[in-house]
């Protein structure tokens, strides 16, 4: 009768057996070898090398026998007078099969014979494990598969820093991805002809993680072979064995380039919505001041018109309503203007000469000029040329200088100064005059704002300077002031982008 | 007699609210500032003068030189030392709720006026005094 040792413990005893993978596998010799022997030591015809499966009893190989696999409930041994099993043992106590030996005369083994069969039934424990790397290699190409076709950089260091690994998302070229393992960065970095210093860096992060034990990661832009620029986010992260001992770096980086660019889109979109919120919020200010007034004005008008008995009086008012219909239109259009500037993108840039643009200003502003005697100096030697829409330009000038005539000393004679530079690339376009001057500290936040106006002037309506930034700002660049009351106000614009071969 | 003080820019404005005035009564002398600094600068000159001081101010906000604001901002500070009370109203063409809501915030306001100055508001204003 058959005395099967302990087959406890079902669902660790089929986990142990199905790591092996020796279930449905071919004849092997070295098994068969095994129950040839086994046979010899027993004296027995019949020998078996059986595993027990969950509900079948599988033969890997067998001797004086013609079946492959039983039920599990097949009581074998009664069919013979002799038999005998002993068990496959596996992970200290999970019995996985046996090595059995059966024959036709009834007789006992010997207990030489008994140790020899058990130390068999050890060896093919051993042949099982031996089997083992086989199994590793496979899943050691299932992960290195995985690893080589994410678009992911990964990479393994050993303790030392010289590489265990490199997929192909970390070196694409085969031969200097296999070059690599073994190596350290300063040795790839001398081979590929690179300067050292990303290595030393790469030095610094392994040994932060390594000393640490923790992880790491940051953010790192370089350029491709094109030029363009690439943004990474990268990671180091140390691995230690179960005896807490460090053993190897695993380090990764994925491709952000695309959200990052996103990212500094989005962002340039929030800055220029905050910009145009906040002129939304003046323009219906000076939209409810600037056009509100004069609509008042005209209503009340009107109504005394109406009212009124005297034709002397009527008259007056009659001869007021040409004013405010006229400020009216004139606040109607600058409006209109500056909504423009905004919605206008794609104005196209021209080549203009400073002195040409000035001169068509000068002629517009010919009588104004001419009245108050202004002196105008002009010094564009050293930037002639600005690259820039025409109408935008011809505007920052006609404001520029209709301010300084309308707000001059009359203590003094106004001199306007213009002046043009080349700084980094970008031209500065300087305009100073010795006029009454803003106070700075008192007007500092409201001087290009739209609607404001500093001096007693019948004409001021404060659109100008608001107009000139919308203007300047539209292309990129920047305008800003330097003034003292009763001194003078400078001008600063600075035009961007001017990289042209003079 | 009352005495009120316009201080505004707009010189149509100001030429219809006295028109409007007066059409009320003719029992009131209204002096014209053109901007806040002029009016801040009279104020400090008259203010222990109380034949002088105004009965009741409107004030503009939008204005050059010192507009409205500002101009509260310095009144704030002298008006409770003044030789006479007086109301303050500001008078604007703004419809900014952002506006009205600032001025909530200044003790000094009576009330925040959206243009015109008609009539009966101002019948009003003088009946409260």
């Amino acid at each position: 009768m058959i005395n099967l040792p302990s087959l406890n413990n079902e669902a660790d005893r089929i986990a142990a057996l199905y790591v092996l993978e020796i279930l449905d596998t071919k004849e092997e010799a070295e098994f068969d070898n095994i129950v040839k022997l086994a046979s010899i030591i027993a004296h027995s015809p019949i020998a078996a090398i059986t595993f027990v499966d969950k509900d079948r009893i599988w033969y890997k190989s067998k001797q004086g026998l013609d079946i492959t696999e039983t039920p599990r409930d097949a009581d074998t041994a009664s069919h013979y007078p002799f038999f005998a099993a002993i068990p496959i043992i596996v992970n200290k106590n999970l019995v996985i099969g046996h090595l059995s030996v059966a024959g036709h005369d009834a007789l006992t083994l010997s207990q030489e014979q008994h140790k020899g069969l058990a130390l068999l039934a050890q060896q093919v424990v051993t042949l099982l494990q031996l089997r083992l790397p086989v199994i590793n290699n496979s899943i050691k190409e299932f992960y290195e598969s995985i690893l080589n076709n994410i678009p992911t950089d990964i990479v393994v260091f050993d303790s030392e820093h010289r590489y265990l690994f490199a997929n192909p998302g970390a070196i694409k070229n085969e031969e200097y991805r296999k070059y690599i393992i073994g190596k350290d960065d300063f040795e790839y970095a001398a081979y590929r002809n690179r300067d050292p210093e990303l290595a030393v860096a790469r030095r610094a992060q392994f040994l932060d993680v390594k000393n640490s034990g923790k992880a790491i990661g940051w953010e790192e832009s370089q350029k491709d072979p094109e030029g363009n620029t690439i943004t990474f986010l990268r990671r180091m992260f140390p691995m230690h064995d179960e005896q807490g001992n460090f053993i190897m770096v695993i380090g990764f980086g994925i491709d952000i380039t695309e959200r990052k660019l996103l990212e500094e889109k989005q962002s340039r979109i929030m800055e220029q919505l905050a910009i145009q919120n906040t002129q939304l919020i003046d323009f219906c200010n000076v939209v409810s001041h600037n056009l509100r007034g004069p609509l008042i004005n005209m209503a009340m008008l009107a109504e005394f018109i109406q009212e009124e008995e005297n034709m002397e009086e009527q008259k007056l008012m009659v001869s007021k309503l040409e004013p405010v219909i006229d400020n009216l239109k004139n606040t109607f259009n600058e409006l209109v203007e500056s909504i423009q500037i905004r919605q206008d993108n794609s104005i196209e840039l021209d080549r203009l000469n400073f002195s040409s643009c000035l001169q068509e200003t000068i002629d517009a502003l010919y009588e104004e000029i001419t009245k108050v005697k202004a002196k105008i100096v002009v010094d564009f030697d050293e930037a002639p040329v600005v690259l820039y829409p025409h109408k935008y330009l011809a505007s920052i000038f006609y404001n520029l200088i209709s301010n300084a005539i309308k707000y001059q000393s009359p203590e003094r004679q106004l001199s306007v100064n213009l002046a043009s530079k080349v700084i980094e690339g970008n031209i500065l376009l300087t305009i100073e005059d010795n006029g009454l001057g803003i106070d700075l500290l008192k007007h500092k936040d409201n001087i290009f704002k739209i609607g404001k106006v500093f001096h007693r002037h019948p004409d001021a309506k404060g659109l100008g300077l608001f107009m000139t930034k919308t203007q300047v700002e539209a292309m990129g660049g920047k305008i800003w002031v330097e003034s003292e009351p009763d001194k003078g106000s400078k001008f600063s614009i600075e035009f961007v982008n001017q990289n042209m071969n003079w | 007699m009352k005495k009120v003080y316009l201080i505004d820019d707009d010189d149509i404005f100001v030429f219809l609210t006295k028109k409007t005035i007066l059409k009320v009564t003719a029992n009131v002398d209204v002096e014209v500032f053109s901007d806040g600094l002029q009016a801040i600068s009279h104020l400090k000159q008259i203010k222990d003068q109380p034949e002088l001081l105004p009965d009741v101010i409107f004030l503009d906000l939008n204005m050059p030189v010192m507009d409205g604001w500002e101009f509260l901002a310095e009144y704030q500070e002298i008006y409770s030392s003044f030789a006479k009370e007086n109301e303050l109203y500001i008078v604007s063409s703004s419809i900014s709720p952002h506006e009205m809501e600032r001025s909530k915030g200044i003790n000094a306001v009576s009330e925040f006026i959206i243009k015109p100055l008609v009539k009966e508001k101002f019948l009003e204003i003088l009946e409260s005094l």
